[in-house]
């Protein structure tokens, strides 16, 4: 596997019967996403740092770009210095496909609102999306008595934080498949 | 609790309208002193549009490299103008596209806002504006394959040292021709010769690249005060347009024999050039531009894209040819990629590569639409006008049609363009979660105590927080 990305531009046979096991794509989606990879990655770097992700205008103006590209590297401490090879834009976009199974959309929800990655959503992350999201709009002490609300409502266990089963539960009524899926 | 579409669409609608002052700063007042960021905006854009200072690799201007693509020196006011102007537009294009997705007043909206992102991670319309058409492969049975080898060496070994030799000779008779001007005095001579060098020019491009093209529509007689605006594809647009109707272009004077050539060969076009750098020039040229309008019976000819665009997409048409006070004959022009993709990516081919690649296919195939002639209303804005203008040429020539400003290839957009949705969520859980009766008092300090701040802070991003900042780190 060695040198699968780095200096061969094409993707041989090999590696895509390996990328197609790993993810929900068939062989022409892969080559799609590949060559869409290629485009993002301006430098030829073979991954996609954040200033190439934000030459997409529209996904400069989604106030969750952030979190969008913090999908990719969930390890990545730094965001400025965020770094997606293809194998993980294939694994991250493998879950938001149609075939994405209902668990993985679910964790990958949870991840959004899970900034630290400590498994559990405080009101600090919570604060911290919702202010991404509403911007100037809402008054900072609003933001947070919605906060509390929301937290109120949905932690059942009455600790402070949301875990992932409380999560999955304030969700259940919600289409995810259809919430989380895109047309690739 | 239940929130109406129509909401929605009310909510947008007044972020829309609270852009609109921003506008009425920038329109054109004749005679008025312009700033330079201004100017840019009403600076009409033509093919061989403005390299003011260095070229964007910070090389000097060359004739046939790198033509048509702005300057570091311009791109910052672009990048200024920007920050005013764009807002409002994008706005207006992002409401047409997605009107259709409600918006619930719901904390889990985050969930929407992820699956858009990727969304467009994975498809979008601007950079899929800039892209080739991947043209469908047919060779795949053998005797296709053969068929198809045998004509790529018809292309290659045939076909293209004749049309280099066209194109060459095209270009040196037309020089000759042109050059010879200076024996003679008489003015009626020198117009007849341009005129036999310019004609001499433009068939022998023509020839070189096989280009069959039908034109279509009605072409007026009389142009006085007119000016065709048309969807930018390629150079070659402006040599199409020019064969059937001599039509004044606008363009930067280079130095040399390319020079030369502008300043004999494409004489009897009317052409108006303007020097580079100099920042009094581009009023000058404004003023020109104006001068020739009133006294010429010659169209002048921009392209309000402003750069290439692939023959799929319409983008951003920039308002300044549309505040001329002028009548505009729209111009739609389409080519048919079956034969070649005449779409020039000047950030991937050089022009000369790109010339040889046109020579070296079948040939091209163009449709030109000349519509019906356009004014500005009453009680329009230029901008207004520019999008009505824009929505007839993009279904003439059956273009998808976008609201990206081209310019956004060369800049990137500031992160403080921030989807207009946002305010509209925030009224939207401000009444859900019924905020105006609310009783907390958490400080809001508390945040720095938690030991995942840092890492929360990191992961925004919230240690630099605009795009601008990022890029002004980096130039360090």
């Amino acid at each position: 596997m060695g040198g699968l990305f780095s200096k061969d531009d094409e993707l041989t046979q090999e590696d895509l019967e390996e990328l197609q096991e790993m993810s929900n794509f068939n062989q022409k989606q892969i080559r799609r996403l590949y060559k869409r990879f290629k485009r993002l990655d301006k430098d030829g770097s073979g991954s996609i740092t954040l200033d190439e992700f934000y030459s997409i205008p529209e996904l400069v103006m989604n106030p969750l770009n952030i979190r969008v590209i913090g999908l990719f590297d969930p390890e990545c401490e730094d965001v400025e210095k965020v770094s997606v090879n293809f194998k993980q834009f294939l694994k991250t976009l493998s879950v938001f496909s149609p075939n994405g199974s209902k668990e993985d959309k679910l964790k990958y929800a949870f991840k959004v609102y899970d900034i630290a990655g400590d498994d559990l959503i405080d009101e600090h992350e919570l604060f911290s999306l919702l202010k991404l999201m509403v911007g100037e709009s809402i008054k900072t002490h609003e933001i947070l008595y919605i906060v509390e609300k929301v937290i109120e409502e949905v932690d059942t266990t009455m600790d402070g934080c949301i875990s992932f089963k409380e999560f999955c539960n304030a969700l259940k009524d919600v289409d995810l498949e259809e919430k989380m899926s895109i047309n690739i | 609790m239940s929130i109406s579409q129509s909401d929605v669409d009310q909510a947008l609608e007044e972020l829309s309208s609270q852009e609109t002052p921003l506008f009425s700063q920038v329109s054109y007042e004749s005679g008025d002193e312009t700033s330079d960021s201004e100017f840019i905006d009403k600076m009409p854009r033509s093919k061989s549009y403005v390299k003011l200072s260095q070229g964007v690799q910070g090389r000097s201007i060359r004739y046939g490299t790198q033509m048509g693509e702005p300057g570091k020196s311009e791109l910052t006011f672009i990048q200024k103008r920007f920050e005013r102007t764009m807002p409002g537009r994008l706005l207006h294009g992002l409401r047409n596209e997605d009107s259709k997705e409600k918006i619930k007043g719901d904390i889990f909206e985050a969930i929407s806002f992820v699956k858009r992102g990727m969304q467009k991670i994975v498809a979008d319309d601007f950079t899929a504006a800039f892209q080739e058409k991947k043209p469908k492969a047919w060779n795949f049975e053998w005797y296709l394959f053969v068929t198809w080898v045998l004509g790529v060496i018809l292309r290659y070994a045939i076909l293209l040292p004749i049309r280099i030799l066209i194109f060459a000779s095209g270009i040196l008779l037309a020089s000759l021709i042109a050059s010879t001007t200076f024996i003679f005095r008489s003015n009626k001579i020198k117009a007849f010769l341009n005129k036999l060098a310019f004609k001499i020019f433009t068939e022998g491009c023509v020839l070189s690249w096989h280009a069959s093209v039908a034109y279509h529509g009605n072409v007026p007689k009389n142009f006085r005060n007119t000016v065709i605006v048309a969807n930018h594809t390629t150079m070659i647009d402006a040599v199409l347009m020019m064969r059937r109707q001599l039509v004044s272009i606008v363009g930067q004077h280079h130095g040399g024999l390319a020079g030369l050539v502008q300043d004999t060969i494409l004489s009897p076009l009317e052409p108006i050039w303007f020097e580079r750098g100099a920042q009094k020039d581009r009023k000058q040229t404004v003023r020109k531009i104006k001068n020739h309008l009133q006294t010429s019976n010659i169209p002048i000819l921009l392209f309000p894209e402003g750069t290439c665009v692939n023959n799929e997409y319409c983008v951003m048409f920039k308002k300044g040819a549309f505040e001329l006070d002028a009548t505009i004959i729209p111009v739609a022009i389409r080519y048919n990629k079956i034969f070649v993709d005449a779409f020039w990516n000047s950030r991937k081919k050089s022009l000369p590569n790109y010339l040889l690649g046109v020579m070296a296919s079948w040939g091209l195939v163009a449709d030109i639409y000349f519509l019906d002639p356009m004014t500005k209303q009453e009680n329009e804005t230029p901008i207004q006008f520019a999008e009505r203008v824009k929505n007839v040429i993009a279904k003439k020539a059956k273009l998808k049609n976008v609201s990206w400003d081209g310019y956004l290839k060369y800049i990137k957009l500031s992160d403080k363009f921030k989807d207009g949705r946002s305010q509209v969520l925030g009224a939207y859980l401000k009444r859900k979660f019924q905020v105006s009766k609310m009783k907390s008092n958490t400080a809001n300090s508390e945040f720095d105590e938690n030991p995942n701040s840092r890492l929360i802070k990191n992961r925004l991003g919230l240690s630099i927080t605009s795009t601008n900042e990022r890029e002004k780190k980096k130039i360090k």
